[in-house]
């Protein structure tokens, strides 16, 4: 099986090309996706959820949105994502049902902060058997 | 970008043409050794792209430790007409008002080596990364961030952390004037209420260097350093605080460009007039996110002093612990240059550029009205760091700018697959830098071979009149967020 997720070069920061076999999966595999760069996704386990939902003018800057609003989740209350059942998507509205953990020093080992989603070179493709994601996360 | 269309007009500056939508030339500071490494990646198809923002004066600029960024390229310096030009938050950075403090002690490297695990944790253990976790002092309400945004480091004087004396070493005094702090979100507040007095992660770090070479003895003289003593580097930001300001105004700036017809090569670079109530709120939330990153390295700093204090059991005296300067490297000013002669008020954009004013420069205390502002360069672990100074050729050529650091040559991706099987700390430990870091990627990632030579960049600074070396540092140990 393939990886679900990719990094790419990129000098400064942290490019990363994400797969799946449709758009909901793509962003649950987006999300995943950055939960594996701060922490070793294994170690996070499904204690409580909460609901998330945004909205955008496209589904790049959607996907760009979803990211966001989940950083913003970690670093305001240290919310780690496990998991993702989607509730509702269309290309302009994405609402999900996240599951995870608190992030606990103990437990898990921190990789690296991700400070941001960046609008660069962001690119959302979807084809008949696969959808793929492209952006860049400033480190 | 193709390096075909590129004129090299010394052995230190090169010139891109001014062609297609780009409204000046672009300009760009690096030996011909450089050139080679900034041709590999997208960084000169960023300095041409930055050369098409509306209002742009001269050049756009970059410094030799340019690297492809996310619009702007890191290491690029874009002066704007205040009254007819743009202001981007790619220019800044997300970021805001990263920069550097340089610290000055009255102990010998010869003392410190044997204590240097001590120090090492305990500012490991005082000074928290702040990823996931509070930072070293309680919580701010509300109100009190708002104070941080209208102060800036005095906020953290008022508070016990340091002295008065300290602002006059801090670009700006510490702090921006006319912040807004009605401008910044509620999602900022939230981010920036548990973060002051955090370092990050990323390229952040605290760093304690023996000062091994002195190249101008009477500016290092007047600066108190002395060879064969320790400084301290500290190197942080405005945290999520800054982070969140940058990301809400990218939407703003986005709506903004659309709304004013303005063409931008890359979502990245969007941008608003000056004068349009975009870019006016933009520069108000700036400012109050760059004084957050003044306070939270007066913090640190403060933090730093007292870990040595408690770590040798030494009193302040002994330890002579004195800011040299703090300079910000990503950030967007209102400054008055001199452009064909007249003086211009303009908006320079320094996104992983330091400013470097001349001799008798505005802003600098007295004992530096003549030799000129500091100007500070870290490398990375396990490499050297320069001091240097701003020169009246800067004032002439880079609206006062210069080179901030070493400057990637190397993609995370790729530093961190060199890494694999390999015992990042210990080597660094047989170099003679003992290093302690939270974020376990980062280290890989940070590490020296990820990084162009330090002193190639500075030097090739040096060699092109901008600044003027003073003196070089040599890590011993380093903590990472």
């Amino acid at each position: 099986m393939r990886p679900f997720y990719q990094l790419f070069d990129h000098t400064s920061d942290l490019g990363v090309q994400v797969r799946a076999e449709d758009l909901k999966s793509l962003f649950k595999n987006a999300a995943l996706a950055m939960t594996d760069l701060v922490t070793d996704i294994k170690t996070v386990r499904n204690k409580s959820n909460r609901i998330v939902e945004v909205e955008a003018e496209n589904i790049e800057l959607l996907l760009r949105e979803w990211l966001s609003e989940l950083l913003f989740t970690f670093h305001t209350s240290g919310f780690l994502v496990s998991d993702v059942d989607v509730l509702d998507m269309s290309d302009k509205r994405f609402k999900a049902r996240i599951f995870g953990e608190q992030y606990q020093k103990k437990r898990h080992v921190l990789q690296r902060e991700i400070k941001s989603v960046t609008y660069h070179q962001l690119k959302v493709i979807v084809e008949e058997h696969e959808a793929t994601a492209k952006f860049i996360l400033d480190i | 970008m193709s390096s075909e269309g590129l004129i090299q007009k010394s052995a230190y500056l090169w010139e891109i043409p001014q062609v297609g939508q780009m409204r000046v030339p672009g300009r760009i500071y690096a030996s011909e050794t450089l050139m080679n490494n900034i041709r590999q990646d997208e960084s000169l198809k960023q300095v041409a792209n930055v050369a098409q923002l509306p209002g742009i004066i001269k050049y756009s600029l970059a410094m030799p430790d340019i690297h492809w960024g996310y619009g702007f390229p890191i290491g690029g310096v874009a002066a704007t007409d205040a009254a007819q030009g743009v202001i981007s938050p790619g220019g800044v950075g997300y970021d805001i008002n990263c920069g550097v403090r340089l610290l000055r002690t009255n102990l010998s490297a010869e003392f410190i080596r044997s204590q240097i695990k001590n120090i090492v944790t305990g500012l490991f253990n005082n000074i928290p990364s702040g990823v996931g976790s509070h930072g070293a002092i309680r919580r701010l309400s509300r109100s009190e961030v708002q104070k941080v945004l209208l102060k800036g480091a005095r906020w953290a004087i008022e508070n016990g952390y340091g002295a008065g004396d300290d602002l006059r070493y801090i670009e700006d005094k510490g702090c921006l004037e006319n912040a807004d702090p009605d401008v910044i979100s509620e999602r900022a507040y939230q981010r920036g209420a548990p973060q002051l007095g955090t370092l990050g992660s990323g390229n952040h770090f605290v760093e304690i260097s023996e000062i091994s070479d002195i190249y101008d003895e009477n500016v290092a003289r007047q600066l108190g350093l002395v060879k064969g003593n320790i400084v301290v580097f500290i190197h942080t930001g405005s945290r999520g605080l800054g982070y969140q300001v940058c990301d809400d105004f990218i939407k703003v700036t986005l709506h903004a460009t659309a709304k004013y017809g303005i063409f931008i090569p890359d979502r990245q670079l969007s941008c608003a007039p000056l004068n349009s109530p975009e870019g006016k709120d933009y520069l108000g939330a700036m400012r109050g996110a760059a004084n957050f990153a003044f306070a939270n390295r007066q913090v640190i700093s403060s933090l730093v002093e007292s870990t040595f204090q408690k770590s040798l059991n030494i009193t302040p005296n002994d330890l002579g612990m004195r800011l040299i300067w703090d300079i910000a490297h990503n950030i967007a000013k209102i400054e008055t240059h001199m452009v064909g002669g007249e003086r211009r008020e303009v908006c320079v954009h320094r996104k992983g550029a330091t400013r470097a004013f001349g001799p008798k420069s505005p802003d600098l205390p007295d004992e530096y009205h003549l030799i000129g502002q500091p100007v500070l360069i870290p490398g990375d672990m396990g490499t050297e760091s320069y001091l240097c100074m701003g020169t009246q050729k800067a004032m002439e050529e880079t609206f006062g700018s210069s080179c901030h650091g070493a400057g990637r040559v190397m993609s995370r991706h790729k530093a961190k697959k060199k890494s694999m099987g390999r015992n990042l700390f210990k080597e660094l430990e047989n170099a003679g830098v003992f290093v302690m870091a939270e974020g376990k990627a980062t280290m890989a990632e940070e590490m020296p071979y990820a990084y162009k030579n330090v002193t190639e960049v500075v030097n090739t600074m040096h060699q092109a009149g901008i600044t003027k070396k003073v003196a070089r540092f040599t890590p011993m140990g380093v903590i990472k967020g």
